[in-house]
């Protein structure tokens, strides 16, 4: 799911769960300056529950403090990834208007989704779990939901990436795909073979994407993505169109600087 | 005494680079990452030791490099965590005549024997070093 989407929410979770576990592991170290047998009643009570459970609530809180912090570092803040997706709304636009378009072509029939590697992806899936390229920012408000499919992209093992997505982070290599065949849910096993050949993915990919009617993409480009001099996922730019998206020219245009810097800096933390 | 050119724009055919790579039986259209193309270069010339020193800059921030010696006195740094060629050092003649072709050499030896530099990158660097001969002759 794209981070941007889910953070909104979950992002002051994060932050105030934090603050209060860290919050509570304080005041029960506090309150061990009083000892219970100095009181009676409920303030007794209160007091010799604490002394009995310390050893245990504190490090629980400070540990669950830590935890959320970690989370909300490793996820990062909902306003940077704001910015990635307006950094890549602006390379679409720049991709994009000077092409020739279709007939009633919308904006969102043609997309730039950034990926991330991650070497654990938990998910309701089949084993493996390990080395996929996730979805983690994606151009278009319409176009931001939970089917925007994950690729394997294993470090070691390059032949076994899928998809433009995971071939792109797995050679660190620019991967250019034009020219798919139409797909309709009436469409010939052939025409189901040649488009799996040609956009990277198996089969069955195909077919599943297809029961979902959303397998209208003719040519994508992967361009790979570093930050601190390593790889760190990819970009692919996707299109209804079936002529090439991008010219190997403009892989090193303007744009794509102004974009790699930026990303750059943004997601380094 | 050593001078500096100011970083000047890398500008050259990288159409030529796009090549088809097979996958799985599957014929892939693959092209450079912009990462590995360099942006710019500046020329550094010592007259009294008579070196030449070619420097490139990537889009990418720059990184801790490493000297890397190569056969025909010719010098390379290499980025530690990226492999890519930060810059090219290498000997000339007071003999104005010799240097297109030290140049042409030059280059030839980055192509053919930095170690530990990823090729695509090499291979640009080389390029790079052809195609802008002309400025760094008048930059000596």
């Amino acid at each position: 799911m794209i981070r941007l989407n889910w953070l909104k929410n979950t992002e002051a979770y994060l932050r105030w769960g934090a603050v209060a576990a860290g919050s509570i592991a304080g005041a029960l170290a506090f309150f061990l300056k009083w000892k219970s047998a100095d009181f009676t009643g409920i303030r007794q009570e209160l007091l010799a529950a604490n002394e009995a459970s310390v050893w245990v609530t504190i490090p629980l809180f400070t540990a669950v403090a830590g935890i959320l912090t970690f989370f909300k570092t490793h996820f990062g803040t909902a306003n940077s990834w704001k910015v990635a997706t307006h950094l890549l709304e602006e390379y679409r636009k720049a991709i994009f208007q000077s092409k020739p378009t279709l007939d009633n072509e919308a904006d969102h029939h043609n997309r730039v989704t950034l990926y991330k590697h991650v070497s654990l992806r938990i998910a309701f899936c089949r084993w493996p779990w390990s080395n996929w390229v996730v979805p983690v920012a994606r151009t278009g408000h319409t176009t931001q939901n939970r089917r925007i499919p994950r690729f394997l992209a294993p470090k070691g093992e390059p032949d076994l990436a899928q998809g433009v997505a995971g071939l792109t982070f797995a050679n660190n290599s620019t991967i250019i795909v034009s020219k798919l065949p139409a797909l309709t849910a009436e469409s010939s096993d052939t025409v189901i073979k040649r488009y799996a050949r040609k956009g990277l993915v198996s089969e069955t990919w195909v077919r599943d994407r297809l029961k979902r009617g959303s397998c209208s993409i003719r040519s994508l480009v992967g361009i790979p993505i570093e930050v601190d001099g390593k790889p760190w996922g990819a970009i692919v730019v996707d299109s209804r169109n079936p002529k090439p998206i991008i010219g190997i020219k403009e892989l090193d245009n303007e744009e794509f600087k102004r974009l790699a810097r930026s990303l750059a800096k943004l997601l380094e933390n | 005494m050593t001078t500096i050119t100011d970083w000047m724009p890398i500008d050259f055919d990288i159409a030529s680079l796009k090549r088809k790579i097979r996958i799985h039986g599957r014929d892939i259209e693959v092209a450079v990452s912009p990462y590995d193309i360099p942006a710019a270069f500046r020329v550094s010339t010592d007259q009294t030791l008579l070196r030449l020193r070619i420097e490139f800059s990537y889009i990418s921030k720059e990184e801790k490099t490493s000297v890397q010696y190569l056969p025909e006195d010719v010098t390379v740094t290499l980025g530690n965590i990226s492999n890519r060629l930060y810059s090219v050092d290498f000997s000339v003649q007071q003999d104005l005549k010799a240097l297109p072709g030290r140049i042409a050499q030059a280059a030839q030896v980055v192509g053919q024997y930095a170690r530990g530099s990823k090729l695509s990158n090499s291979q640009m660097v080389q390029r790079a070093i052809a195609t802008h001969a002309p400025e760094v002759e008048l930059a000596f």
